[in-house]
């Protein structure tokens, strides 16, 4: 039984481990060029030019702000909300772009210059998804357990 | 709940900070407004003006370009693009400007073929703001 919840804590420890860097480092490459992310998120054809350049001046920093506090386990439910619902919105944009055809790089990573894969980035989209509500499950218990 | 809110809500603040900052100072910032150039655009205008021929590369579909394209353009889009780049080194001189265009403002294929463009060694080349958009308007 001990070993089984070391198990656990292990894995669950990665898993943040891995949603927390994905995140910081995504933010890190959107930061870097915030001018390509506005050409990506125009390329999605959802928000007027002002709104998407707000968004691409602020998205890169809530992510790497998410991110981090996974790391340092400061306010990590709120994180993992901020997270879930930022990862619910890019997989919203990606089906209705699939679906309109549109001729977009993802941005989800930095600007990238390759044709659209559609299937890659939803499943992508998807499994982020799944850790981050298996964390916020998961950190949910932790806290009940405390309180 | 109200808890998680409220973290929510901290981070979200925190995370304005450097976004703000960022758009301040950030080298690369695009403009707030939509009708400025971004760097490496050029308007149509610009082009019609320059005192040398330049070389019209459509990254459009196959399909499109087929449709109708800019006269003398040059099909050169990620889907077969080894065999189209060579039609385009062959068609370019050095030194002579190319434009990219793709479908309209929001499209980026002209974005991504001019930057894998600038990566082998052409230049100059410019994206054209509009696309073929600005090109039809232009006829009108």
């Amino acid at each position: 039984m001990a070993g089984q919840k070391k198990i656990k804590n292990a894995a669950v420890f990665l898993i943040r481990l891995f949603v927390g860097g994905l995140f910081v480092y995504a933010g890190l490459l959107k930061a870097l060029d915030p001018h390509q992310l506005l050409a990506d998120i125009q390329g999605y054809r959802l928000l007027p030019y002002i709104p998407a350049v707000m968004l691409a001046f602020y998205l890169p920093y809530l992510e790497i702000v998410c991110g981090a506090a996974l790391f340092i386990r400061k306010n990590e439910q709120g994180a993992l909300v901020l997270l879930l619902g930022c990862t619910g919105l890019f997989l919203v944009a990606l089906v209705s772009a699939w679906a309109r055809g549109l001729d977009i790089s993802c941005g989800c990573f930095g600007g990238g210059n390759h044709a659209p894969q559609f299937l890659r980035w939803v499943l992508r989209d998807l499994l982020v998804a799944g850790l981050v509500a298996v964390l916020l499950n998961q950190s949910g218990a932790s806290s009940r357990r405390r309180s | 709940m109200k808890q998680v809110l409220r973290q929510s809500f901290l981070l979200a603040l925190i995370a304005l900070l450097p976004a703000i900052g960022s758009s301040a100072f950030h080298l690369t910032q695009p403009g707030w407004d939509p009708s400025a150039l971004q760097p490496g655009e050029i308007l149509l205008s610009s082009v019609v003006a320059f005192n040398q021929p330049v070389l019209w590369v459509d990254a459009r579909s196959q399909g499109q370009y087929e449709k109708d394209h800019v006269p003398q353009a040059v099909l050169l889009n990620e889907d077969d693009w080894e065999r189209q780049f060579s039609a385009v080194v062959q068609r370019w001189q050095t030194g002579q400007p190319v434009v990219v265009y793709c479908d309209s403002q929001e499209c980026q294929a002209s974005r991504s073929v001019a930057k894998r463009l600038r990566e082998s060694g052409i230049a100059p080349v410019y994206v054209l703001k509009g696309g073929w958009q600005a090109w039809l308007d232009r006829k009108r």
